[in-house]
């Protein structure tokens, strides 16, 4: 036989038989291609309310008054007030600024009960010859809700405090007729402007996270391409594998054979995830696609390399390692911030105190590289992700490789 | 009851399977509701996390730079294009003012001269909420200065000192005086991530476990000789599934209270129990989930499959990650129609409420109630698969 001739011929046979074995697998059809698309899917009918603003929602503010005419005109400055903000945080760009909805109590209790039930974010005290008083449930103290409450109410003590002082530092300017209601109104104006600048090549988004963490979750399931063609090479792992350790061609060809079929499989299924996401859930990747395709090349070999590894361990069946890997996938999602608000604080928290942990995460890792390349100007910290997924499927690769020694159908 | 039995100890063989998708993911549970917020009875202001990059250097652009790190938790920010960049992507703040070069000189300028207003700058991260309200208490400050230099012969200096003194005036906040206290936060986080494995895990541990009992023609065939009825094999069968549910349910409940004992010292007993009662109710859903993929006859990688992905599914949908009510009504409708939106929902009113009272009693109980209806009926959909291809 002549390696020189058939030797490619012979490589693309084993790759195209390993590709034929991967996809006729309803498992991994489903996991690492059906599956990112529906998870996209629901993300995108999810996201959809809060993207078009349906899912804003009015603050529920409640207001005790004892019905004197003081008090009545206090309420009816604070609800002056709390349009005057809402329009201002309107206009300064704020998407989410919601109008604030004032429901009216004569009895403290009544209010206290719609705020610990939820009814009313905070509610406001008025009485006759006292300051406002805000009163906020305890068991939900210190939303942002009731911060916007207690901006308005701020503003409102703050225009009297500085009216106070004016007629103690400059009695004469207040003595002049008109200043004084040209200040206060001044005080409560909304003349200061602020334009918010775009630092970031495109709009970054909270739900971005999601998708990027799923694609991180679609890489580690990816994993199983390569641990079902490895375990099905390897003497130990199946009654195929044992067979094909004595065939003619060499354990080193078919590992490859099979790591190039399930690298193949995997970048193939991003690549479907990745168009999915850009062209029908509109995520932006900054204009850079043929790089993000790029990174899916390097997701899919740390995708390979983690499959290899698992596949690698010695003495665990088969069975067993699948499960592991699906678990592994689920452990390692979490802190990328896929499940949700929680799982984002906890991603949040492990890259301030642990970021080593986060470091090494290759959930994490994958969507930090469409992070950076999709926000950031600079392609450093972009190609430093790829360095960093690399050098993960190296250290993995190398530990396969110590794994699998000795495991020759001759050494078993 | 012997074949209830058997099937018990055939699914419990699976032990490795069961201590992965029971103790590793209450583990993960535990790890959200470490994350948890710590939860206090008295009212902190939200802070965000600011930064500050003054490029104009005056009297007031230093009194307003004062301010937003006063108003937030101040972090460290050169000027430059790629640490902007870094902070609006990661939110390593929340909120960044920049005072452009000149600022203070045109803002007297604007009020003395009724020059042209100057604009400050603001970069506010995906955190739009939080950053818009610190923009909001910026602008008020900086209105107020404005304001004594329009219409007082203040100096800059003296606007900006009476504008700093007349920011200690603020509204008392308090808050309302509970009458006991309910499950913490951190448990109910640990609840709501459950929800997936009581759902998936469950139906993953029956599928998968007792697969034999379905699939190995010669193990079935030997059942079917056996002098037991139709109706009785198919009863115990059934029966075994809702008692994996049950022994699951049971070991995720025994494993969030120890591991969220901490946490519930001083919350009442009865509303910690009583939360169990949606989650029971879910795990006999995933029983029945459970019953119809193995009378499906799944095998191995499509049962994992469809465990994980149909969990996955149905806790987004139902509000485990994304809260309820944050959802548009045209997701909540098609959530309704899921059991764990219904669990989360009775979670979330064991959550609010301070003691079992009739009315907290009566609403769990008939979420729950809803949620058995939809095990009863995946169950009679499993029963009637099982029985035909029993025939076939």
């Amino acid at each position: 036989m002549s390696h020189g001739t058939n030797g490619p011929r012979t490589a693309l046979r084993l790759v195209r038989f390993d590709l034929t074995q991967a996809l006729r697998n309803r498992g991994i059809v489903i996991w690492v291609m059906v599956f990112p698309i529906v998870l996209a899917s629901i993300f995108m009918v999810m996201f959809d309310g809060y993207e078009s603003g349906e899912a804003a929602t009015d603050i529920h503010v409640g207001l005790v008054i004892d019905g004197s005419a003081g008090t009545t005109r206090l309420a009816d400055a604070l609800k002056e007030a709390t349009e005057g903000t809402s329009e201002g945080a309107a206009s300064a760009g704020a998407a989410d600024a919601a109008p604030l909805d004032i429901t009216t109590y004569t009895d403290e209790r009544d209010a206290a009960a719609a705020a610990d039930a939820g009814e009313v974010c905070a509610y406001v005290l008025l009485r006759e010859g006292e300051r406002p008083r805000m009163v906020v449930p305890a068991r939900e103290a210190g939303g942002i809700e009731q911060a916007i409450v207690q901006l308005v109410l701020d503003r409102i003590e703050q225009v009297s405090e500085t009216l106070a002082i004016v007629a103690k530092q400059d009695p004469a300017a207040l003595a002049r007729p008109g200043v004084a209601r040209a200040l206060a109104a001044s005080l409560a104006g909304d003349d200061v402007i602020s334009e918010r600048i775009a630092v970031l090549r495109t709009q970054s988004s909270e739900f971005t996270r999601y998708y990027y963490a799923m694609l991180g979750f679609s890489s580690l399931m990816g994993a199983q391409v390569a641990l079902l063609l490895v375990v099905s090479k390897r003497a130990d792992g199946s009654p195929a594998g044992m067979r094909r350790q004595v065939c003619a061609t060499g354990p080193l060809a078919q590992l490859a054979s099979g790591l190039i079929a399930s690298w193949i499989v995997v970048f193939g299924c991003l690549v479907v995830s990745l168009a999915f996401i850009r062209l029908v859930a509109k995520v932006s990747l900054g204009g850079r696609e043929g790089l993000a395709v790029l990174a899916c090349a390097a997701c899919a070999l740390v995708s390979c390399a983690i499959g290899t590894l698992v596949g690698a361990v010695p003495h665990v069946p088969t069975g067993a390692k699948d499960v592991a890997l699906t678990v592994l996938t689920m452990g390692l999602s979490l802190p990328a911030g896929l499940f949700g608000t929680p799982a984002q604080h906890l991603g949040d928290w492990l890259s301030l105190h642990l970021p080593w942990v986060q470091l090494v995460n290759p959930a994490v890792q994958v969507g930090e590289t469409f992070y950076r390349l999709t926000f950031y100007d600079s392609l450093a910290p972009f190609a430093a992700s790829l360095v960093t997924l690399a050098a993960m499927s190296a250290v993995c690769f190398a530990v396969a490789a110590l794994l699998m020694r000795r495991q020759r159908h001759a050494s078993l | 009851m012997h074949l209830c039995r058997l099937a018990g100890r055939v699914a419990l063989r699976h032990r490795g399977l069961l201590a992965l998708y029971v103790a590793m993911m209450a583990a993960f549970g535990f790890l959200m509701a470490a994350s948890a917020p710590a939860e206090s009875t008295t009212y902190q202001e939200t802070r965000p996390t600011v930064a500050v990059i003054d490029r104009d250097g005056s009297k007031i652009s230093g009194a307003l730079a004062d301010f937003v790190r006063g108003a937030g938790t101040p972090v460290a920010l050169p000027d430059s294009a790629f640490a902007l960049q870094d902070a609006a992507a990661k939110d390593l703040a929340t909120y960044v003012l920049v005072i452009p070069e000149g600022y203070g000189d045109a803002l007297v300028d604007a009020a003395r001269e009724g020059a042209a207003m100057p604009a400050l700058e603001r970069s506010v991260s995906f955190q739009g909420a939080q950053g818009s309200l610190m923009d909001e208490r910026t602008r008020a400050f900086a209105q107020e200065i404005f304001a004594l230099l329009k219409n007082t012969d203040a100096t800059p200096g003296q606007a900006v000192a009476w504008a700093r003194k007349a920011q200690t005036a603020r509204v008392e906040v308090g808050v309302t005086e509970g009458t006991g206290t309910g499950i913490p936060l951190s448990y109910l986080l640990y609840l709501q991530f459950s929800t997936y494995v009581l759902f998936g895990g469950t139906a993953i541990l029956i599928a998968a476990g007792m697969r034999s009992l379905a699939s190995d023609g010669p193990v079935h065939a030997r059942l079917r000789a056996s002098g037991v009825p139709d109706w009785s094999r198919e009863t115990q069968l059934a029966l075994a599934c809702l008692g994996v549910g049950v022994m699951v349910w049971m070991a995720m409940g025994v494993l969030g209270t120890l591991w969220c004992a901490g946490d519930l010292a001083g919350s009442d007993p009865a509303l910690v129990l009583f939360a169990q009662l949606p989650l029971l109710a879910l795990a006999c859903v995933g029983a029945a989930f459970g019953y119809l993929l193995w009378g499906l006859g799944a095998r191995g990688d499509v049962v994992h499959a469809a465990g994980n992905m149909g969990s996955m599914v149905l806790t987004f949908l139902g509000g485990t990650w994304v809260p309820q009510a944050s959802m548009g009504a045209a997701v909540t409708a098609v959530a309704r129609l899921t059991p764990i939106w219904w669990v989360i929902h009775a979670l979330g009113d064991v959550y609010a409420a301070t003691a079992p009272d009739p009315t907290l009693v009566g609403s769990v109980a008939a979420q729950a109630g809803l949620v058995a209806l939809f095990a009863v009926a995946i169950a009679v959909a499993g029963a009637a698969i099982c029985r035909a291809r029993t025939r076939s």
